[in-house]
């Protein structure tokens, strides 16, 4: 009996020592949507280098709950401090309410900021428990901040917005990169290779994301138009939806555009060492839907199999520049040539493996492309 | 030796005792029985009638004891002493008027027999003995109570049921020394293996045909007179999600049916738990456009989740226990006075959040799912210790009690047999008809759990896969 009620004692004793220290209910807490870190020019003698904005939402007014005109559903707080974890106690001088940050949607870094290196920055929020990997990063061409600061037209919440935009983007179109979550990014940097991360640019009522931001390491060295992001994905595999035009000779006032709709795309990466230089050799292989041909085209075999030529040629010579223009100008492997390298050529890589993006500049690459055109759809 | 003075005396101060003398042919005989337990008109058409009939035998059994006529008398059988020698006779008496057999109010079911167990154990053993026209079924009687001396029979099949259980039983039944015996209640809080457990350790039914089943699987069934409902033992946990119907109907039905009912049974536990720990711990486990919704809805909640979630549930038990009591007429006005009043205005006065509505209406709706009603009550009362968990330790606090009861289930133990098998120990040919209700000629050897003598339940040699 005395063993039953010490049993018991002892099970319903941790109950009270714990005294719900975390508990704290769900309306209390202030959800935080997107978060813009940009560079802070402190003046003198003040030791602020980041100017932190976070987007906080009002559940309540999201809801239309309560009709007060003075409480918005969001509410942009900026603040200040040598570093984020400073910044984000500052807030809280600021703001009634604990900010939570288990739904931070996306992390938007200023174009300045991002030309310093953003791995510090991002460093709390790889560290912390309440952030997830899965946020998405991406790189305003301005300031981050403005960028919350956009009022959409259909969405309430432009940190919502932005966020949704990475997705849909994804799955219509190969404009962005396919790599804009922090945890892909930590990996990409502790691995020592290069990212592209997604591109936006700032308008008062929308915001465009196409593009890429080059990151060498973790910092910003240049951007990539929307159509070097498509050979990008082309020459990675990752294309796996959107458009493609295949240019044909234009007759007079007519465009004579043909568009294929990229459906999946794979691409093979072969390494070799000739004389001591890397030579690699991208297969690209893909595959599609006629989208576009106009109507007097009757399609037959013969002209099918042209037009995927043409294709093939297009698409091989927009890869080249584009590699070319990253030996040339940036001397960054963005491509992940580097990896294949470590995977297959292990004795080089070993002794190249420091200064791999200045041996990048001389490596020999050829690419070979393969588009097979599979569905021309209803033609009379 | 004078009966009439003797069983006279025993009786005195029982205004519904009588010893009437009657006169036939000569010969003068007393009859002695309970008023209250025969029908005068039987005795008038039959017992009398019988008497004239034979004046010099006595048509009836011979009776040698004082303790035996006063035995016979109580059960409603009337003693019947010839005068000039003083033999005594008894003579069955007829019962009065007693329920008939109805359709079961308790177990419905829409496939199957539908007539249900009455007060009477003599009806209720010929309900089972109808079905089961054959010797090996064996109905052992004995008086349990000290003072009640209750009927209480032990039905089993004998060739099927193991051996060992059945001695358990027994022996169990046997030391049953109560003062009063009057429900199968009492019996089952007596012979159970652990009382401190919520979860029931025999299952009760109404209904001849489950207590058939059960037999038919090597279970024990045990009756008590004056109850309806009769005890089957042992029982697993598998069985509160059992019904009759999933053998009567397809098996994809019985399955789809069954696996409706555990998910009904995992929700009816846990979902206010659930509710309380995502909502007052880890509101990053909900998806966020619904987190900001459930955030809003409780903008103006001035309780802890906790708080609101026990204050509901309590109040659907209440409406639960009131709805039992009441009049069947006044059921509705409970259901209208619960569901609208309280949950919408509630609601409205801005005390719980509406999806503390949803979730204590999806609650009450799947705790009604598991067909044994005592299993039900368990996991429905369990559920509050959960919610003082996970209101004090958010997800963990909730695990916690999850493994707490998990550990009691494995280690409870129902007639020997374990409670949680076959799930644990494993017995992969349950399995058959645990979760999923398999094909009936799937289903070929009775539960390996309980050890039945004759494994086998069916030859499906002349049967064709096509016919």
């Amino acid at each position: 009996m005395k063993r039953r009620a010490l049993l018991l004692l002892s099970a319903v004793l941790p109950l009270l020592l714990s005294g719900c220290w975390d508990r704290v209910e769900i309306q209390e807490r202030l959800f935080v949507m997107a978060i813009a870190i940009d560079k802070n020019l402190p003046e003198k003698g003040k030791r602020s280098y980041y100017e932190y904005s976070a987007q906080f939402t009002e559940a309540r007014a999201l809801s239309s709950r309560i009709s007060s005109t003075n409480i918005s559903p969001i509410w942009n707080a900026t603040s200040t401090g040598p570093s984020i974890f400073e910044c984000i106690r500052l807030m809280a001088t600021r703001v009634a309410r604990q900010p939570y940050y288990e739904h931070l949607q996306i992390i938007i870094i200023g174009e300045e900021m991002a030309k310093d290196g953003i791995s510090h920055a991002l460093d709390l929020f790889f560290r912390d428990h309440e952030s997830r990997r899965n946020i998405k990063l991406v790189i305003a061409k301005g300031m981050g901040k403005s960028a919350l600061a956009v009022k959409p037209r259909l969405m309430p919440v432009s940190g919502q917005y932005i966020s949704k935009l990475t997705e849909e983007g994804e799955s219509k179109t190969a404009r962005l990169p396919n790599t804009v979550s922090i945890g892909q990014f930590s990996t990409n940097f502790h691995s020592g290779s290069n990212s592209v991360l997604p591109r936006i640019t700032i308008e008062p009522h929308e915001v465009k994301m196409a593009g890429g931001a080059i990151m060498k390491g973790d910092k910003l060295i240049g951007w990539l138009s929307d159509q070097e992001v498509k050979s990008l994905r082309w020459i990675n595999g990752t294309f796996s939806a959107g458009d493609e035009v295949i240019l044909q000779n234009p007759e007079g006032g007519i465009p004579g555009f043909t568009t294929m709709e990229v459906k999946a795309v794979r691409s093979q990466i072969h390494t070799e060492i000739r004389n001591g230089k890397p030579v690699f050799t991208v297969r690209i292989r893909g595959e599609g839907n006629l989208a576009e041909d106009g109507l007097k085209n009757n399609p037959t075999i013969e002209k099918l199999r042209k037009k995927e030529i043409q294709m093939n040629k297009i698409v091989q010579r927009k890869a080249e520049s584009l590699i070319q223009r990253m030996q040339k100008t940036y001397q960054t492997d963005i491509f992940g040539f580097g990896e294949e390298l470590r995977r297959h050529q292990y004795a080089y890589w070993k002794t190249h493996e420091k200064n791999w993006d200045q041996n990048f500049k001389d490596a020999e690459v050829h690419v070979s492309v393969e588009v097979f055109i599979r569905r021309i759809g209803q033609f009379k | 030796m004078d009966w009439v003075s003797e069983v006279t005396s025993r009786f005195s101060d029982s205004s519904d005792f009588q010893n009437s003398m009657v006169h036939i042919a000569g010969e003068s005989f007393t009859l002695c029985f309970l008023d209250s337990l025969v029908d005068s008109h039987y005795i008038q058409d039959h017992i009398l009638e019988k008497l004239r009939q034979n004046c010099v035998e006595v048509p009836f059994s011979p009776i040698s004891t004082v303790d035996e006529a006063v035995s016979e008398i109580l059960n409603g059988n009337l003693l019947i002493v010839r005068d000039c020698d003083q033999e005594a006779y008894f003579a069955i008496g007829s019962g009065l008027e007693e329920r008939s057999i109805q359709e079961s109010e308790n177990e419905s079911a829409l496939r199957g027999p539908r007539d249900s167990f009455v007060e009477s154990l003599r009806t209720n053993v010929s309900l089972i003995r109808r079905r089961y026209p054959d010797p090996e079924l064996k109905v052992t009687i004995q008086e349990l109570g000290r003072r009640t001396n209750t009927k209480v029979a032990m039905l089993y099949v004998d060739g099927i049921v193991n051996p060992n259980i059945l001695d358990e039983v027994r022996t169990r039944l046997s030391t049953v020394d109560l003062d009063k015996v009057l429900d199968s209640g009492t019996i089952e809080q007596w012979i159970e293996d652990s009382w401190y457990s919520p979860f029931p350790q025999a299952q009760y039914t109404e209904r001849p045909s489950n207590v058939l089943f059960a037999m038919l699987e090597g279970r024990i069934a045990i009756m008590v007179d004056g109850n309806s409902s009769v005890l089957i033992v042992p029982v697993t946990f598998s069985m509160l999600f059992q019904s009759p119907d999933d053998y009567y109907e397809r098996w994809m039905i019985g399955t789809a049916i069954r696996i409706i009912r555990v998910a009904g049974a995992a929700i009816a536990l846990t979902l206010p738990s659930l509710y309380i720990a995502l909502i007052s711990y880890h509101p990053g486990m909900i998806p966020t456009q619904l987190a900001l919704s459930i955030s809003a809805g409780r903008s103006e909640v001035p309780f802890p989740a906790f708080l609101e979630a026990l204050f509901m549930e309590a109040t659907l038990e209440m409406l639960r226990e009131a709805g039992l009591r009441l009049p069947k007429v006044m059921g509705q006005t409970i259901g209208i006075v619960g569901g609208l009043v309280i949950g919408q205005s509630a609601v409205e006065a801005g005390i719980v959040s509406p999806v503390l509505v949803i979730v204590v209406a999806i609650t009450a709706i799947s705790s009604f799912l598991v067909p044994a009603y005592n299993g039900a009550i368990a996991l429905r009362l369990l559920r509050f210790p959960l919610m003082i968990l996970s209101g004090s330790l958010g997800m963990f606090g909730l695990l916690l009690g999850l493994m707490a009861i998990l550990a009691h289930l494995v280690s409870l133990k129902s007639f020997g047999i374990n409670y949680f098998a076959p799930i644990t120990p494993y017995r992969f040919s349950d399995w058959k008809d645990l979760l999923v209700r398999a094909p009936l000629i799937y289903m070929k050897n009775r539960p390996e759990i309980l050890h039945p003598l004759d494994q086998k339940r069916m030859n499906t040699q002349k049967r064709k896969k096509g016919w």
